[in-house]
């Protein structure tokens, strides 16, 4: 017998489990898991109860000579056994929340209170100990020793005193923890050593969820003369950066979505006139502020802005995620007030229905005409947080009361707030998007409105909107909830376009290279502009949009690729007469909010919209530069080194224009206190 | 929280966080219960050991200090409880020695592999547990020495020994099948 011979077991096949099995498992375990973690808690409240004198000493005892009694801790918890294991971790948690006050985070374990429900591994437990009243009963050290197997096994119990044997014994059940506390609940926080690992502190802070995604790189106008995107209209990056940077933290890169900073802002471009055509293109070229090489190429559409009169009839369910993770005061105290803002801008024919989900999605109140105020804000009132998210299910009751009520002629609009917390039901991200795109056939519009931090989604929210047509708000604060739902409410409710995709065509005779600045995440391949079966973003009543381009006007130096040794040189080909003037043509295309089939605008962009100095560029051609700049900085800064935080400040400050709202002026500050973050 | 690495969901999971536990043990499930049917031959029981595995890892995970990885922690963990599992069914088959053992069997769950490796898995179940465990994950499992004496929790000279003993053992057993 080799070693060989026993590579054979390696392959064996294994059949695989059965149908639900995993499931059953993983209930189990979570139910399990809540229950360890229940013992913990309540563990943690007692020892809260005792006052601070003890917490003083949690974290009080310093680094030094730490480690030598946890150990002692460790090795004596192997001989107490499982049960006592969960408590004596209590400490180390009690100190992650008196001294960094990690809100939100880990906080469900402690809403949650455990289930009066049999859980599967109750029942399975008592099966099993009625088996073994059949059968002879096994010895009591095999328990034991089962119980340490529990442990780090590494460790040999080394006391094994009678009194720490016989609660090993115990089975891993709530009768034991009172014993269990008595003996370790006093002893275990003089031992506490400080603080926890700081890796495990930056795994506490930073659970939410952003896709990464690199900076559009520099193409070759010669080689590559067509770029092709959907618009995207959403705004969380912004709110999202804003709160980070509020909070003392620089954004992750990953969080920064250029497109989206930009767009927060309104500008003020050209209004189209009449409905069916429901936009007009603007576009300036412009020198860039942090490259007197190249130049920027703006491109700007705003929505037509109905009428409050002609507006059509909404017919709108909001989709409230209820579950545990939504109670920190971020999250469901300020989705109630924002759904409130909300009802003020609805006319009374609208109607408004309540979904939430949680352990199980339920509708809290059937539609509703907007003109019973009073019931709905009762019904918005008595939401409570409690349970896990089963988002799918919600998704997929949100979606059929807004087929039932149907209008027609109306917007249908499902409006999603949550933190993006799916745990429950169809909770992979492909899952969701499915359900998602099949919904969007049924011609329902879908906001994305995210609350909270610590496991927010971003993630996932992005592909929600982006596949379910729709647009993406991070809610941070009442005053954010009051731009998109009251100020902009028409934008965020009314859609006007909707697959809204852009392609630029380059002039190689005028243009060398490009780069578009953003939309990383929105990318088309060159052939799905004209292909109405792909998806793209809307444009709200009145919502402004911006496109920045940089480019290297042919023959500057500010050139970074450079001629290939076996291709032609890289020369002007000649171009005729009438399109020389020309950097690029811009086409469009849309359909309208209840058509299937896409229309065109197409124009070209030249000389004729260029400005020769940066100062004769308008007010919201140079804010979005700066805005721009800002999101690339905090990008990492590859193409704006050159470029500082004060002159970025300085340029927008220059730029701020009427401002009613003072959204401009916010972000001068921001960029204040990204200057003030970032490292020098 | 696809991408997190396992060391950040223990991590977070010891910290009460049930959506990263979830993630960490319905990432390990497959090869859990992979471990458990070689080590039970049996559909049914491999999937109560591989559950049983979850509520133990659940209720256990707040003291798994990561001396190994989380997976081979696991397998330790699973090897204990499909000795348990089979010291029941030992006990159960000793009452129920007259009834029909093959009953015990699901043949159509069974999987059908060419009689030496048959042979050859019931002779590795028959070892003393702790050469069998040894065996299951070194040899099957691909875990060095070192990692499965740390999910054991017995020092790797041991592992080494009982890997020795078990093959001589499975080298008499096997010739005495055959002759």
């Amino acid at each position: 017998m080799t070693e060989r011979d026993l590579e054979k077991l390696k392959r064996t096949q294994v059949p695989a489990p059965s149908d639900g099995a995993k499931a059953r498992a993983l209930s189990a375990a979570m139910d399990a898991f809540e229950e360890a973690q229940a013992e913990k808690t309540s563990a943690d409240a007692d020892r809260r109860l005792k006052g601070n004198r003890e917490a003083g000493r949690l974290t009080s005892t310093g680094p030094i000579g730490g480690l030598g009694p946890w150990r002692a801790i460790m090795q004596n918890r192997i001989a107490i056994g499982g049960a006592a294991a969960c408590l004596l971790a209590v400490p180390l948690t009690a100190a992650l929340y008196s001294q960094y006050g990690v809100p939100g985070a880990g906080v469900e374990g402690r809403v949650e209170a455990p289930t009066g429900d049999r859980s599967v591994a109750q029942i399975d437990a008592e099966k099993r100990d009625a088996q073994d009243a059949v059968a002879p009963k096994p010895k009591l050290e095999d328990k034991a020793k089962a119980g340490a197997g529990l442990v780090e096994p590494q460790l040999a119990p080394p006391v094994a005193s009678a009194p720490a044997e016989s609660l090993a014994a115990q089975p891993l059940t709530r009768e034991a923890a009172p014993v269990a506390r008595g003996r370790v609940g006093v002893a275990a926080p003089s031992f506490m050593p400080a603080p926890p690992p700081a890796d495990m502190r930056q795994a506490e802070e930073d659970r939410d969820r952003f896709a990464a995604k690199d900076q559009n790189g520099v193409k070759i106008a010669a080689t590559d003369p067509v770029s092709t995107f959907s618009i995207d209209a959403d705004t969380a990056s912004y709110s999202w950066t804003r709160r980070s940077l509020m909070q003392g933290r620089l954004p992750s890169p990953d969080a920064v979505r250029i497109e989206e900073l930009i767009n927060y802002f309104p500008y003020d471009y050209a209004r189209p006139e009449r409905a069916d055509t429901p936009f007009r293109p603007t576009a300036t070229v412009m020198p860039t502020p942090w490259n007197r090489d190249t130049k920027l190429i703006r491109i700007g559409i705003r929505g037509f802005e109905a009428a409050p009169a002609v507006r059509p009839k909404a017919n709108l369910v909001f989709l409230v995620d209820v579950s545990g993770s939504m109670s920190s005061a971020d999250k469901l105290p300020l989705v109630k007030a924002s759904l409130k803002l909300l009802l003020d801008q609805l006319r009374p024919d609208d109607s408004v229905a309540l979904v939430t989900y949680a352990g199980t999605s339920g509708v809290a109140m059937q539609p509703t005409k907007a003109s019973d105020r009073e019931a709905i804000s009762a019904a918005i009132d008595s939401l409570g947080a409690g349970g896990s998210t089963a988002g799918a299910a919600g998704i997929e009751e949100a979606y059929r009361l807004a087929r039932k009520n149907f209008d027609p002629k109306g917007v249908n609009r499902v409006m999603i707030a949550t933190d993006g917390d799916f745990n429950v039901g169809t909770s992979d991200d492909d899952g969701l998007q499915r359900l998602i795109e099949t919904e969007r056939q049924s011609g329902v519009f879908l906001s994305v409105l995210g609350f909270g931090q610590g496991n927010y989604n971003d993630a996932l929210m992005q592909r929600l909107a982006q596949n379910g047509n729709g647009t993406a708000a991070y809610i941070d604060q009442l005053e954010e909830a009051q731009k998109v739902l009251s100020e902009e409410a028409t934008a965020t409710l009314f859609p006007i376009a909707k697959d809204v995709k852009i392609q630029v065509e380059f002039n190689p005779a005028a243009v060398s290279e490009y780069r578009l600045i953003g939309y990383e995440t929105r990318m088309l391949a060159r052939e799905d502009f004209r292909n109405d079966k792909v998806d793209a973003g809307e444009v709200g009543s009145g919502a402004t949009v911006t496109a920045l381009y940089e480019i290297v006007p042919v023959g500057s130096p500010a050139r970074l690729t450079e001629d290939l040794r076996y291709g032609a040189p890289q020369a002007p080909a000649a171009p005729t007469a009438a399109k020389a003037d020309e950097y690029a043509f811009l086409k469009m295309r849309y359909k309208l909010p209840s058509e299937d089939v896409s229309r065109e605008l197409s124009q070209p962009i030249g000389r004729a919209q260029e400005e020769a100095s940066l100062a004769a560029a308008p007010d919201d051609a140079r804010f979005a530069a700066a805005v721009a700049a800002f999101g690339q900085k905090l990008k990492g800064g590859k193409y704006v080194s050159t470029m500082g935080w004060d002159e970025i400040a300085a340029l927008a400050n220059g730029a701020k224009g009427e401002d009613r709202w003072g959204y401009r002026a916010g972000f001068v500050r921001l960029v204040g206190l990204a200057k003030a973050l970032s490292p020098r | 929280m696809n991408g997190v690495s396992d060391e950040a969901l223990v991590a977070l999971a010891k910290a009460g966080d049930r959506r990263a536990f979830e993630a960490l043990v319905s990432r390990h499930y497959a090869a859990i219960h992979r471990f458990s049917w070689r080590l039970c031959g049996e559909a049914a029981e491999a999937e109560d050991v591989a559950q049983e595995t979850l509520i133990r890892v659940a209720r256990g995970i707040s003291g798994f200090e990561g001396r190994s990885a989380f997976r081979s922690w696991a397998f330790g963990v699973a090897a204990n409880c499909a000795k348990d599992a089979i010291r029941a069914r030992r006990r159960r088959a000793r009452t129920l020695e007259a009834a029909a053992v093959a009953a015990l069997v699901e043949p159509a769950c069974a999987v059908e592999h060419d009689d030496g490796e048959a042979g050859l898995w019931d002779a590795v179940r028959d070892l003393p547990d702790g050469q069998r465990e040894a065996v299951m994950l070194v040899h099957v499992e691909g875990l060095s020495h070192g990692e499965a004496a740390r999910a054991l929790g017995c020092a790797e000279a041991t592992v080494s020994w009982r890997l020795f003993a078990a093959r001589r053992r499975l080298k008499s057993h096997l010739s005495r099948a055959s002759a």
